[in-house]
């Protein structure tokens, strides 16, 4: 007897077919795993693009006077280097590792809305595509800093700042549109059994992150939106002589670039909390006050922007709140650090690579954290401010930190993604390189800082030569490390010893207890049980 | 999740269906006011202080995210109810009000069980007759199914 079988549901017979053959593929694709690989291969590209800007940086400071390039290029390269690496580099990297884990790990079959976050990536190429452009421009690219202070990108931007307010809009677009998805994904698409306190801490953290990013992104596009009014529309938002106040932009900017700050490093404290208790064979030690701690770290977040401007020059009262409510996030980051060390703590330890690249984040992020309180102190920061000191600082937590964190994540699950192994002495040869040079390229950076070395600047005094030169052998070193990378990613991706569907001996999570390796096409199809 | 009930005295039973939803309504509602106070305090913040081109944006995300979410809800929020008593059986789907609905003489049913076409993908339920046959509970898991199919052919066989 034939039977007609009436569907009037939309993904009848979805799940029954693999990817579309051909570059369309990618084009067109709404599923989760596909776009994760976009993502990730975008920030690749970008950390690579951001990275040549990096070697010329370190190129022109090898030694003392002006040898490879103009003072106004010099400028422009640490302008983009910054940009890139931070909304390029870092941010699409953590969404791409949301794409790929945030739906297998509460057992969602995709992301909830899957053209919209289709859409949310195709916005970044052509953003990026805006950006690099600007370089070609008549009159340079944005040469600013990535905190593209007024006047300085207001009534002194060159022309093609117009195009980079473009590019910022469209990556907040993209942005808010992802953070949207991540977390109408999280709040309804739990697998039963899944309850919020029994989420892995990646998904926690990526939950407190889009929330971030919902609350701050508005500030950023009405930060962008008024410098172009300022621009080209006669208002003086920003402009002193029209009754404005430049240092208002300053308050602007950071209220949304201290929050970003934590966009860049709650994710990668959910990588660390993954790959520690499965290399130490234990239970992560405290998961709820790790849950608290990421949700302290994101409203604190709100209430300490203004360390940033403490030679602005504020009331004394307020320098004081400031101080006193930045030094107050080394609570909640200390009880993370804690956590982390006492999983450890009696665990049968193995030293896999993405190990090592975990041990390497919680070290030299908690170094780049104390030269955070050393800067949060108002009265020292009046002497560190704009220094390499600085410099040194946010690369510890953004290269040591979330950088590591996302390498970490790489080796942790690309066994699980592609179903091969990756060459473990390989693996520890990327992590020792990369350790040693990184700290070779932005330890010194600390004394020239203290030393009083500004940042920003194509030249320097003579007595800071032998640090620059170290520190730049130290960056070629790295950059170069990340070439071995790509060597080891391509690698990996084209085979490899086959992984097991658990990967890892201490590994749990449903995407190593219920899925095989490499994941089905469209996984979890039929809800998993979570006990 | 599957709940049935027996309503009537002359062996009439309903079958209410609905996917697995991992927050409420009310839950959802709150999260999104909250959210809403928390953006568009920032944009007011920003107001006060002469820079109010923060809250139209701030108004517009949270339009979005508003939409984003009554979408994503919608699916989880659906339900379908099958009434059998001994002459008709009744399947109605829809979210808050009935969108679709279809009704078969219950003499002449039959309940259509497809396996899985592959190991972990969904098997199929079906009602209907006479070669018109209606997918029920395609949301619903493996297990879930089995407790569905079982008590259908049940109350189907009594009648």
């Amino acid at each position: 007897m034939s039977t007609e079988i009436t569907h009037d549901t939309a993904h009848d017979e979805h799940d029954h077919h693999g990817p579309a053959k051909g570059l369309m593929r990618w084009v067109t694709t709404t599923n989760h795993k596909d776009i994760g690989t976009l993502y990730l291969w975008l920030s690749f590209i970008m950390l690579l693009y951001g990275g040549a800007m990096a070697m010329v940086i370190r190129l022109e400071l090898f030694q003392p006077g002006l040898q490879f390039v103009e003072p106004h290029f010099f400028n422009q390269m640490t302008t983009m280097h910054g940009l890139v690496m931070v909304f390029g580099a870092i941010m699409p990297a953590f969404v791409g590792l949301a794409n790929w884990l945030v739906p297998m790990m509460i057992g969602a079959p995709d992301m909830a809305l899957p053209r919209m976050n289709n859409w949310s990536f195709w916005i970044l190429p052509f953003a990026f595509a805006i950006l690099a452009s600007t370089s070609f421009m008549e009159g340079g690219g944005p040469a600013f800093g990535w905190t593209f202070y007024a006047p300085l990108s207001t009534t002194y931007g060159p022309d093609s700042t117009d195009f980079f307010i473009f590019a910022v809009h469209l990556m907040g677009i993209s942005s808010v549109m992802g953070s949207i998805n991540i977390i109408a994904t999280i709040l309804n698409m739990r697998a039963p059994g899944m309850t919020l306190m029994k989420m892995p801490l990646f998904v926690w953290t990526w939950l407190i992150t889009a929330y971030l990013l919902i609350a701050v992104m508005p500030v950023l596009a009405g930060a962008v939106t008024m410098m172009l009014t300022d621009r080209h529309f006669g208002t003086s938002f920003f402009d002193a002589a029209g009754g404005g106040d430049p240092v208002m932009f300053q308050h602007i900017f950071w209220f949304f670039g201290h929050p970003e700050v934590y966009i860049m490093i709650l994710p990668a404290f959910g990588v660390i909390s993954a790959i520690v208790p499965t290399f130490a064979r234990k239970p992560l030690f405290g998961y709820s006050s790790m849950v608290y701690a990421s949700a302290s770290i994101a409203i604190l977040s709100f209430m300490v922007w203004a360390h940033h401007m403490f030679t602005t020059g504020m009331p004394v009262a307020g320098e004081l709140y400031f101080m006193y409510a930045t030094i107050l996030i080394s609570v909640p980051t200390g009880v993370k650090v804690f956590n982390w060390v006492t999983t450890m703590w009696k665990g049968s330890m193995t030293f896999e690579t993405p190990m090592l690249f975990a041990l390497g984040f919680i070290v030299m992020f908690t170094i780049g954290g104390f030269s955070g309180l050393m800067l949060g102190v108002a009265p020292v920061d009046t002497q560190y401010h704009d220094t390499y000191f600085v410099v040194a600082h946010f690369h510890y937590v953004l290269v040591t930190g979330a950088l590591y964190s996302i390498i970490a994540a790489f080796y942790y699950w690309v066994p699980k993604w592609t179903g091969h192994m990756y060459d473990e002495t390989l693996g520890k040869i990327h992590f020792w390189w990369s350790t040693i040079a990184v700290n070779v390229l932005f330890f010194p950076q600390h004394f020239v800082g203290l030393a009083g070395m500004p940042r920003r600047i194509p030249d320097y005094s003579l007595q800071f030569a032998e640090f620059n030169q170290i520190s730049s052998i130290g960056g070629f070193a790295f950059g170069l490390a990340q070439i071995f990378f790509l060597y080891i990613v391509i690698k990996t991706i084209k085979g490899g010893v086959k992984a097991t569907d658990k990967v890892w001996e201490g590994a749990t999570g449903l995407e190593f207890e219920e899925l095989p390796s490499p994941p089905p096409y469209h996984s979890f199809t039929q809800a998993p049980q979570v006990k | 999740m599957v709940s049935v009930s027996k309503f009537d005295s002359n062996d009439s039973f309903r079958f209410v269906l609905s996917p697995n939803c991992s927050i409420s309504w009310r839950e959802l509602v709150l999260f999104y006011i909250f959210t809403c106070v928390v953006a568009l305090a920032i944009g007011v913040f920003f107001t006060l202080q002469g820079l109010w081109l923060v809250l139209p944006f701030s108004g517009l995300e949270m339009l979005a995210l508003g939409f984003a979410l009554y979408l994503t809800s919608r699916k989880v929020n659906r339900k379908e109810v099958i009434t059998l008593d001994q002459r008709r059986t009744r399947i109605e789907k829809g979210v808050q009000q009935i969108d679709k609905s279809w009704e078969f003489e219950t003499p002449w049913i039959r309940l259509v069980d497809e396996p899985a076409s592959r190991p972990g993908r969904p098997r199929k339920l079906a009602i209907g007759s006479h070669g018109n046959y209606v997918e029920v509970g395609d949301f619903l898991d493996n297990s879930e199914k089995d407790r569905l199919a079982f008590q259908l052919k049940d109350c189907i066989i009594r009648d």
